[in-house]
């Protein structure tokens, strides 16, 4: 659905490159996921890929489509939830829908069946300019399955999002990639990309340090411990060994042997430990980045 | 479809906001102030004080004269306050001054006659006779108007002395002093031996309806470009523009909506001016296009600046800068003699001057050809706005 | 306070230089200025405009000109294209053994008589030496035009500080910023007072440059000080006003359009309105800040005089004020 070979963008056409040299593609059907901090070149790469931003270098093929060639037409095929709402506040939720409808050539689904999915039931006729950030939020992911879209952009689908409103847009995630849709996800939260995506990538200061399945990534960087709590002389001790080594098996052994056990879980390598390990930073919001 | 689509919900948007009603309410003020508060003829006219320093039958003989051939008309005394002033008078021709002192202020009351226009009988000049030299020094001073004080020599000959305030031009105190250099009679009677050849009867506004053009352009066309200006950075704020960016409808369907919705307005407003104002007079058909065409001009000026800047504050110098400019050539409009070359390749001089053909059903060649460089020109920088805005479109 | 007041001017001229803003608010009055300066002599020229033929007696030419512009043109054809052009041209061509003068037809009356006037007294041989005219002068120099263009000048400069003060405010608004001054020590009458502080400082800033560019070095300083500063205090209420209001650009924008009403009002109706009918005005703190300025720089003001129009801008800004002070607060919270 998507290939990317050698992509490059420079804002400023100077030499910085936001984006440098990067290759990719995107399976049919597949949930792709592209993390790293701000700043890495993550919307870079989404503005290229939805047509925001002019190809400079390297050859991009989206649903199809050469972006080289300027074609209106691709538009029908992709959605694009954005991380900032960009609705029309004087609008109402029906509105800003049954208005966005009609800028595509295909057919196109039902706004109140959007709104209803979202959560937005009986807020249809309220203009969205009074709609809380959630609400805002809500109604433009709504937005971006009006077309049915093959390749759906979602930026940052959940951020800043209570975590009732999050699991909704999860669930219609997971939903249309049981249909089918194929979805870049772009995302600095590496608990989200676990959950959603089949592959994921991680891109720092403009480069992809690597592209693989999540599960692959756990099993390969990390590390098997077990956490157990355990009383010894009245009070809670908390021990974390690795079932992987001689040592570490053993003191589980007699751990469980000789004190009540309180808590025992065990504990795989999240993502973002996997993400510090390879790229050597942190997944935190990078203000100057930004 | 997508065209109209686009074009209904801009229309939603500015209705549901309040600048679209002040536009609509601001045309019915200027409507009611042109009907109410400005008359059909001007009433501006040259004031002159003068001191008569001659026989009082002579004086008398000379204002009723005038007054009897139709020139002029005796009006009801007039009063003037006169304030305290300190100043100092020159004589141009001796370099002798004089200073003057008053502290005191009095009221006065005027003799009055009004010097009326000979085909028309307009008022041109109100006349204002003072007892003593000095009232008349001291208006003049006052009131920064022309005074005169006109004397009899032994010869009968008339002559006047003018009080002036000082930045008055060469040309005019050159031609003060040629007007005196002969006998009325003399003047007069070679006056009635010019041939004058007139070119032919031409219709022109009234001082109400000469403000039409002005607030046609002003209030409209030019409003537009500030209109369209303020609608992109409040959609660049709200960031629709990227959403309108990734669907299959392009940017100059989003672009040509706003100017159709500002089209809409200047069209309601202008007509709430104008048509009240000039009935039936006016080629209608030729009004509209020009209107639309003049404003299409502008609002594509004012997208394409908008392509320039993030926010409405970034642009304001830019906007300012702009307006200004624009609003120049209506010193041309208001005096003519005011005329440059260079100020007529300002927009609004031909689209004042075109209104004006228009509403006078005059040179429909002036308005035609002028609706064909603003077509072309809006058309240029439509597409210009259109080439920035999708260049400088952003994540 | 006065350190908060300061703090938020800082952040506005931080911001405002970024957006250039300001520094427009002062720069375009004062080119405005050296436009006004350049233009006023050939707007004050008010005789009357020829046009002659190139192969006309050139003692008639020379004779023309030093009463009136002359335009000179090939062919009796091309002057009276001239003369049907919008502006106000008489033609004078030679006829036979004398001159007619070819009109348009729509000129006024003052101009027709001008230019027969003018071709009767060359024809007449009569030159200024033979005059019985004399001519006094008070000495002024600057024409009533360009005091009324600098006033109106100062005017505007003080509506625009007024939108600038009301764009500043719009943008915290959009930017929920107002909600986080609200939540620190900083009064809401010092958190007014500093974001008006640029606006009215760009305003003075910009009136004092146009003031000494058109010239006007002569007047009283301190009275054209204690008006702009009585004028910047109506800027921050027009500013406020239409900031707190306005919950976006738009309307913010239509809100200035409708302060330019009251302001263009009470211009005219100083200038046209005959003295018994000034009182109408009299509500408008425009009136009163232009009728100032006017007395100011046409030299003819008193302290009384200037002092009544101070306090009465200051009063009527203060009822604006504590009128919409309910929706100031509002607006704030």
């Amino acid at each position: 659905m998507i290939s990317v070979k050698n992509l490059s963008h420079s804002y400023n056409e100077d030499g910085n490159f936001a984006v440098k040299n990067i290759s990719f593609e995107v399976g049919n059907g597949e949930t792709f996921g592209f993390l790293g901090p701000s700043g890495a070149g993550k919307s870079t790469t989404q503005g290229i890929l939805t047509g925001l931003l002019k190809l400079q270098g390297g050859e991009v093929l989206v649903a199809g489509y050469d972006l080289k060639k300027v074609q209106n037409e691709r538009f029908n095929t992709i959605g694009v939830s954005f991380e900032q709402s960009n609705v029309y506040g004087k609008l109402t939720a029906r509105e800003n829908l049954e208005y966005y409808a009609k800028l595509f050539d295909v057919p196109t689904r039902d706004p109140m069946e959007l709104i209803h999915l979202v959560g937005l039931d009986g807020k249809e006729n309220v203009r969205a300019g009074e709609f809380s950030k959630g609400m805002k939020h809500r109604l433009t992911f709504a937005r971006s399955m009006i077309n049915n879209p093959e390749l759906w952009f979602l930026d940052e689908p959940t951020t800043g999002l209570d975590p009732t409103i999050a699991a909704t847009i999860k669930d219609i995630i997971r939903e249309k990639a049981a249909q089918g849709t194929t979805s870049f996800l772009t995302t600095h939260n590496m608990f989200i990309a676990d959950e959603l995506c089949d592959r994921v990538a991680f891109i720092i200061d403009g480069e992809i340090k690597l592209i693989d399945v999540p599960k692959n990534l756990k099993l390969q960087y990390g590390q098997k411990l077990i956490d157990i709590e355990y009383i010894n002389d009245g009070k809670i001790v908390k021990e974390t060994l690795k079932t992987v080594d001689e040592l570490g098996r053993k003191r589980i052994g007699e751990i469980v042997n000789n004190y009540e056990i309180q808590t025992m879980h065990s504990k795989e390598a999240t993502l973002e430990e996997i993400f510090i390990q390879v790229t050597g930073r942190e997944l935190i919001y990078d203000e100057a980045a930004k | 479809m997508k065209l109209l689509s686009n074009y209904i919900k801009e229309m939603k948007i500015a209705a549901r906001g309040f600048y679209f009603y002040i536009e609509i309410a601001m045309a019915v003020v200027l409507l009611a102030v042109l009907l109410f508060a400005i008359s059909e003829t001007s009433t501006s006219s040259r004031k002159q004080f003068i001191y008569n320093d001659m026989p009082q039958k002579i004086a008398e003989y000379i204002k009723d004269s005038s007054i009897d051939r139709g020139e002029a008309r005796l009006a009801d005394p007039t009063e003037f306050k006169l304030k305290p002033a300190v100043f100092e008078i020159m004589n141009q021709e001796t370099g002798e001054t004089t200073a003057y002192r008053f502290d005191d202020e009095k009221i006065i009351e005027l003799e009055t006659i009004e010097m009326l226009d000979s085909s028309t009988g307009e008022l041109t000049e109100t006349v204002y006779y003072t007892e003593a030299e000095e009232d008349m020094i001291r208006l003049a001073y006052g009131e920064s108007d022309v005074g005169a004080t006109v004397t009899m020599d032994g010869y009968g000959r008339v002559s006047y002395q003018y009080y002036l305030q000082g930045y008055e031009t060469d040309r005019l105190e050159s031609l003060l002093y040629i007007s005196h250099s002969e006998l009325p009679g003399v003047i007069s009677a070679k006056k009635d031996r010019q041939v004058v050849r007139t070119l032919g009867v031409m219709e022109t506004l009234n001082n109400r309806e000469n403000l039409v053009p002005v607030f046609l352009v002003f209030a409209g066309s030019l409003m537009g470009f500030f209109i369209v200006l303020a609608y992109i950075f409040y959609d660049k704020a709200e960031g629709v523009i990227r959403a309108f960016a990734v669907t299959p409808s392009s940017m100059w369907k989003y672009l040509i909506s706003k100017v159709f919705v500002l089209l809409t307005i200047v069209i309601v407003s202008s007509s709430i001016i104008t048509i009240p104002v000039m009935g039936g007079q006016p080629n209608y058909l030729l009004f509209y296009i020009f209107l639309i065409i003049t404003t299409f001009a502008m609002a594509s000026l004012g997208l394409l600046v908008a392509s320039f800047f993030d926010s409405i504050s970034k642009s304001f110098g830019a906007m300012y800068a702009i307006m200004i400019a624009l609003m120049i050539p209506a010193f041309s409009y208001y005096i003519p003699s005011f005329d440059p070359l260079w100020l007529r390749f300002f927009p609004s001089y031909p689209m004042l001057q075109g209104f004006k053909e228009i509403l006078l059903r005059g040179d429909t060649g002036y308005v035609l050809t002028y609706s064909l460089i603003f077509l072309a020109g809006g058309l240029v920088l439509f597409v210009l706005a259109n080439i920035r805005f999708k260049k400088t479109l952003t994540v | 306070m006065i350190k908060k007041l300061l703090i938020i001017f800082k952040r506005d001229l931080l911001s405002t230089r970024r957006d250039a803003m300001a520094t427009y608010m002062v720069i375009i009055p004062l080119i405005l200025a050296v436009g006004i300066t350049l233009f006023t002599p050939g707007l004050n020229d008010t005789t009357v405009k020829l046009a002659m033929l190139k192969s006309d007696d050139i003692e008639h030419i020379d004779y023309m000109k030093q009463f009136s512009k002359v335009e000179l043109l090939g062919s009796v054809e091309e002057l009276e294209r001239r003369v049907e052009k919008r502006d106000d041209v008489v033609a004078i061509a030679p006829r036979g053994n004398g001159y007619e003068i070819i009109l348009q037809g729509n000129e006024s009356e003052v101009v027709e008589e001008y230019a027969v006037l003018l071709n009767t007294l060359f024809e007449l041989g009569s030159t200024e030496e033979e005059t019985t005219a004399q001519l006094i002068s008070f000495g002024r120099t600057v024409p009533p035009l360009k005091t009324m263009l600098v006033v109106m000048l100062i005017s505007m400069t003080i509506m625009l500080a007024g939108m600038l003060i009301a764009m500043s405010i719009v943008e915290e608004k959009v930017e929920n910023t107002i909600n986080a001054v609200n939540v620190t020590p900083v009064s809401q009458t010092g958190f007014v007072l500093g974001k008006s502080l640029l606006g009215g400082v760009a305003a003075m800033l910009g009136i004092i440059g146009a003031i000494l560019i058109t010239g006007f070095y002569d007047i009283n300083w301190f009275m054209i000080v204690l008006v702009g500063l009585t004028s910047m205090i109506l800027s921050f209420v027009i500013g406020f006003l239409q900031g707190l209001s306005s919950s976006d650009v738009m309307e913010a924008a239509g809100g200035v359009k409708l302060i330019v009403l009251p302001l263009a009002g009470s211009i005219a109706g100083y200038e046209f309105l005959a003295d018994k009918w000034q009182w109408t005005m009299y509500w408008s703190p425009f009136y009163w800040a232009y009728k100032a300025n006017i007395l100011i720089l046409s030299k003819t003001a008193d302290w009384r005089t200037v002092l009544l129009c101070t306090v009465m801008v200051i009063v009527l800004s203060l009822v604006v004020y504590l009128v919409a002070l309910p929706k100031l607060r509002k607006g704030l919270s």
